[in-house]
């Protein structure tokens, strides 16, 4: 299979993921891009030394971010279902890994950091809004919605999360509470 | 001829089109796998770079092992410069069964605390906060060996300053100090042992209850509400109260350099102000807490009015005060506690 061909269809022909049957490759492309992409944004982590360095740290960090993005592909999926809007939460799992591919500029980023931090934050700032808008194309493509409405879908797992996590810190503390004074 | 050119001129055009979609795909492969190799190079350069940051960062932490603590302590602004720790000993002294490190009367966290504080290199003496009106002799005596622990083996000078009230095993703790500071009208003394049981046959013969008790010896229920004490009891517990006063008198003998006779007219059972105690030499000098402080700084060749380390924190502090809220008092319990025990306490009640 030549990778190169798939994704030069997917760049001049982006509408291909909307088809039912989707180029052959396409999910390889979408997993390729998350562990390159995500690889890239753990780099720029590690650079600034948020991230503990190993073999375990980065297949950890891969694993939870590739968990989140499926959920996040599944929550979106249902939302959009329970809204009557047709689509295929698989594709939307792929073509958001094909997505993460941009991500992987975040090595020079970290260094362009280095140098000059004002435009590293910048061109970091640049390259997130440029993953987003390509994440609410790409929704725009596999689902008939407006862009307010992928903007929505998108936000809502990340709040679904925030919202879990800052469920179980109250749970911890209030058990923290207990724990203590009883 | 026109017929037979038709078919070889479209044969061309696809061929051209095909080459030229080759050429094409070639550019596309080459920009991607030019894209793969300059990500590659980029990845073993930030490799590099994080390899080098991480041998810099080991050799760093082999020239001096930093702790978390002392990490935490360096980012929060606290400096390693010279103070005075200040240890609270607040309320009846007993071996507290809840750990929580704030608690200011569980002998083993006071115990810790001066422990700690002793060992640490900045502190250069510690001053006890005594609020006290004793407690039970365990506890007590766990308190005052942390104190000589901190005295001979760290060589710091510990000073106590009375506060309210410092009477009995609050008192036996600070006879350890090198020096007792108190309030003219702080209530002190108080020196000797009691225990203290109940006695409910009476209460118990008229709602007829009756205890069954099955012994190994005869005095396996010394102490035992349900019953009248023996002469023989009695008189057990009496030289057990005697020999722990005993302790007691000898305590305060070697801490006051007093001869133990002279010890032994002052402690039969009397209480103190302030003033009186330092009359009869029971305390060093009157003053407040700001004095002992003072005092503690002078003695290690510090200036007046030192840099003063509690030994709770901030976080500490709230917690504690979230545990006066929401914990309620155990007033009722302790009052109707009436297990005997053997206490250094001004009884009171």
């Amino acid at each position: 299979m030549n990778y190169s061909k798939v994704v030069e269809l997917l760049v001049k022909n982006p509408e291909q993921i909307a088809k039912e049957k989707l180029p052959l490759g396409f999910g390889a492309i979408g997993l390729l891009g998350y562990v390159f992409g995500f690889l890239g944004l753990f780099t720029y982590l590690r650079m600034y030394v948020y991230m503990l360095p190993g073999l375990f740290s980065i297949c950890a960090f891969l694993v939870l971010v590739i968990l989140f993005e499926f959920i996040c592909a599944s929550i979106l999926h249902l939302i959009l279902s329970l809204c009557d809007v047709k689509g295929n939460s698989t594709t939307v799992f792929f073509a958001f890994g094909c997505s993460c591919w941009v991500l992987t500029l975040m090595v020079p980023v970290a260094f362009i950091t280095k140098a000059s931090p004002d435009l590293g934050y910048l061109v970091f700032l640049l390259v997130t809004l440029s993953t987003l808008w390509l994440r609410i194309r790409i929704l725009r493509l596999i689902y008939p919605i407006s862009v307010n409405k992928a903007v929505f879908v998108l936000w809502i797992p990340c709040c679904a999360l925030m919202g879990m996590v800052l469920g179980t810190a109250v749970y911890v503390t209030l058990w923290g509470f207990w724990l203590l004074f009883n | 001829m026109q017929e037979n050119n038709i078919p070889n001129d479209v044969e061309n055009n696809d061929e051209k089109i095909k080459k030229e979609e080759e050429n094409r795909f070639k550019k596309f492969d080459f920009l991607i796998k030019t894209f793969i190799v300059l990500y590659v190079f980029s990845l073993a350069a930030a490799l590099n770079y994080t390899s080098k940051l991480d041998l810099s960062k080991k050799q760093f932490a082999a020239e001096k092992t930093v702790t978390l603590k002392e990490a935490l302590a360096a980012n929060s602004g606290k400096s390693t410069a010279p103070a005075i720790g200040v240890i609270k000993i607040y309320g009846a002294i007993s071996q507290s069964m809840k750990e929580y490190s704030w608690d200011n009367t569980g002998s083993n966290q006071v115990a810790s605390k001066i422990r700690k504080m002793a060992a640490k290199k900045n502190i250069k003496a510690i001053v006890l906060d005594i609020n006290s009106p004793g407690g039970t002799v365990g506890a007590v005596q766990e308190i005052y060996s942390a104190v000589l622990r901190a005295k001979n083996e760290y060589k710091k000078p510990v000073f106590a300053h009375f506060g309210d009230v410092s009477a009995s095993g609050g008192y036996y703790v600070g006879s350890a100090c090198d020096m007792i500071f108190s309030h003219a009208g702080t209530l002190t003394g108080s020196i000797g042992v009691i225990m203290n049981g109940g006695n409910m046959e009476g209460l118990m013969k008229k709602i007829g209850y009756k205890s069954e008790i099955i012994k190994s010896g005869k005095y396996k229920d010394i102490g035992s509400p349900m019953r009248d004490m023996t002469v023989e009891e009695r008189k057990l517990l009496q030289d057990m109260i005697d020999d722990s006063y005993d302790q007691f008198i000898t305590a305060v003998a070697e801490g006051r350099k007093l001869p133990i006779d002279r010890v032994k007219e002052l402690a039969d059972g009397r209480i103190y102000t302030g003033r009186q105690a330092m009359q009869v030499g029971l305390v060093d000098k009157l003053g407040d807490f700001q004095d002992a402080i003072d005092a503690a700084a002078q003695r290690v060749g510090m200036e007046k009015n030192p840099k003063v380390i509690y030994s709770t924190d901030s976080f500490e502090n709230v917690f504690s005060l979230l545990n006066s809220k929401l914990g309620g008092n155990n007033i009722l319990s302790e009052a109707l506690d009436i297990t005997p025990r053997l206490e250094y306490r001004l009884y009171m009640k």
